[in-house]
């Protein structure tokens, strides 16, 4: 998936972050900076009330490292140095609550917690309203540009780990075996794209090969679905297996696949074709001249 | 409900949403594998001849019955000839083509609007059956 990625320019564009925000925010930091660390502890004493505490903070040692990382990024916030080091430290932030799998809820929580703590102080301060309203303003754009950095990376980093899966899943997912001498299986559980056309194709005529096998069984009652993508996959399958002198059974269509595949137009031909796989491990034993007996 | 069509996923991702949409209205397995086939040959021809576009399903309802709109929307090149591309096996991709004939035999109604200038966007209606 594409992620639009904007540099610290940009963003500051985005959010209208201008030099008096800035200044505003930075003014605002002498007065807010000494609370920080009573606000992480109220913080940590709300988190506490969480299962996510157990699971992620419980441990003292990662506790301290937390809080202190958590000290020194509103430090940076309240510095407002938006440069491309401070995108990329929010990045990660995001990037690694997304790693660990600690929720955008509890993150968004967090920054509501602090926010409001320091429009708190704000208010006490005996500052014209003109004043007050502007910081408030400033601190609230930042703010915002921070958690979109985050949230984006945390996107960022949920997608790839879902391409990751569903690359070793596609990987596990071709296991062509000996039946018999000259018969292979191979049942698909799941989507055929075409990917996983490409490894089924790959593995299976190199199994033909391997195997010398004259029979081939590709069973598909695991698939939900055949539109013509698929079924231009199972055709070439099935012509390129025929070319290396091996014929190919398609097993395991269910009613509501048949009927589809008739619906779309789609000429099976000279494919061999069964309901299920009893039916096609019987012809292809014919054509082994073999023969499965009772005892 | 609409969907981003970019890539093969986001053409799964589709036809999982088209398939728990129409359960949601009640259709059952044939239904909903017709549903699911029309959603996939259409996000598949904008992947293929439009690079990128938008999938979109809503629930339409006369007298007696329910159905669902799905509705295939893209900025692409347009399709050259409508009647052409509605014939079996006619293809500018080196396919089967049978994508657009097939939704014709599958689906209840099927419209398409292409032009150069807006694109195509494609309306097929699947009622309950
Ligand atoms: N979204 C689109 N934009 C532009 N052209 C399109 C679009 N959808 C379809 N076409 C044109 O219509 C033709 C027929 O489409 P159809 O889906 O029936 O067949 P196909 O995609 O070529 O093959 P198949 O769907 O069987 O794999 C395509 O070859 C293409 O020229
Ligand atoms: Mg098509």
């Amino acid at each position: 998936m594409e992620v639009i990625s904007r540099n610290a320019t940009q963003l500051c564009d985005l959010y209208e972050i201008t030099k008096e925000d800035i200044e505003a925010v930075r003014e605002f930091k002498p007065v807010a900076i000494d609370k920080i660390p009573e606000m992480v502890d109220s913080w940590y004493k709300w988190l506490k009330t969480t299962a996510e505490f157990q699971e992620y903070f419980a441990d003292p040692l990662t506790l301290h490292r937390v809080q202190k990382l958590q000290l020194s990024f509103w430090e940076e916030f309240f510095d407002a140095n938006i440069n491309d080091q401070y995108v990329s430290s929010r990045k990660s932030v995001g990037e690694v609550h997304a790693r660990i799998g600690l929720s955008q809820e509890i993150y968004l929580a967090g920054v509501d917690h602090f926010l409001s703590l320091f429009i708190e102080i704000l208010l006490a301060q005996d500052w014209d309203n003109a004043k007050i309203n502007k910081v408030r303003r400033a601190l609230n754009k930042i703010a915002h540009m921070d958690m979109t950095i985050i949230v984006q990376s945390y996107e960022h980093v949920v997608n790839q780990k879902i391409t990751a899966q569903s690359k070793t899943l596609m990987a596990m997912s071709t296991p062509v075996t000996q039946l018999w001498d000259g018969l292979l299986l191979l049942p698909v559980v799941g989507l055929i794209d075409s990917r996983r056309a490409q490894d089924i194709m790959d593995n299976t005529l190199n199994h033909i090969s391997q195997h010398h096998a004259q029979s081939f069984i590709l069973d598909i009652s695991g698939v939900a679905v055949v539109d013509t993508a698929v079924a231009n996959h199972l055709i070439k399958i099935t012509k390129a297996t025929k070319l290396m002198g091996c014929e190919c059974i398609i097993s395991g269509l269910s009613p509501a696949v048949a009927q589809t595949i008739v619906e779309l137009g789609i000429d099976v031909g000279t494919i061999r074709t069964t309901a299920n796989l009893k039916a096609a491990i019987g012809i292809a034993f014919q054509k082994l001249n073999m023969k499965i007996v009772k005892q | 409900m609409t969907i981003s069509i970019r890539s093969e996923d986001d053409v799964h991702y589709a036809r999982h949403e088209g398939i728990e949409y129409a359960n949601s209205i009640g259709m059952e397995t044939l239904d909903s594998t017709k549903v699911s086939i029309i959603i996939s040959e259409l996000a598949h021809n904008i992947i293929k001849y439009a690079k990128k576009g938008f999938i979109r399903f809503s629930k339409v309802t006369n007298e007696i019955n329910t159905g669902i709109l799905i509705e295939a929307i893209d900025n692409g090149p347009a399709i050259h000839d409508i009647e052409k591309a509605l014939k079996d096996n006619y293809s500018t991709g080196g396919s089967l083509g049978l994508g657009l004939p097939g939704i014709k035999r599958i689906s209840d109604d099927l419209i398409i609007h292409s032009s150069k200038e807006k694109g195509t966007h494609i309306k097929v209606t699947y009622w309950k059956k």
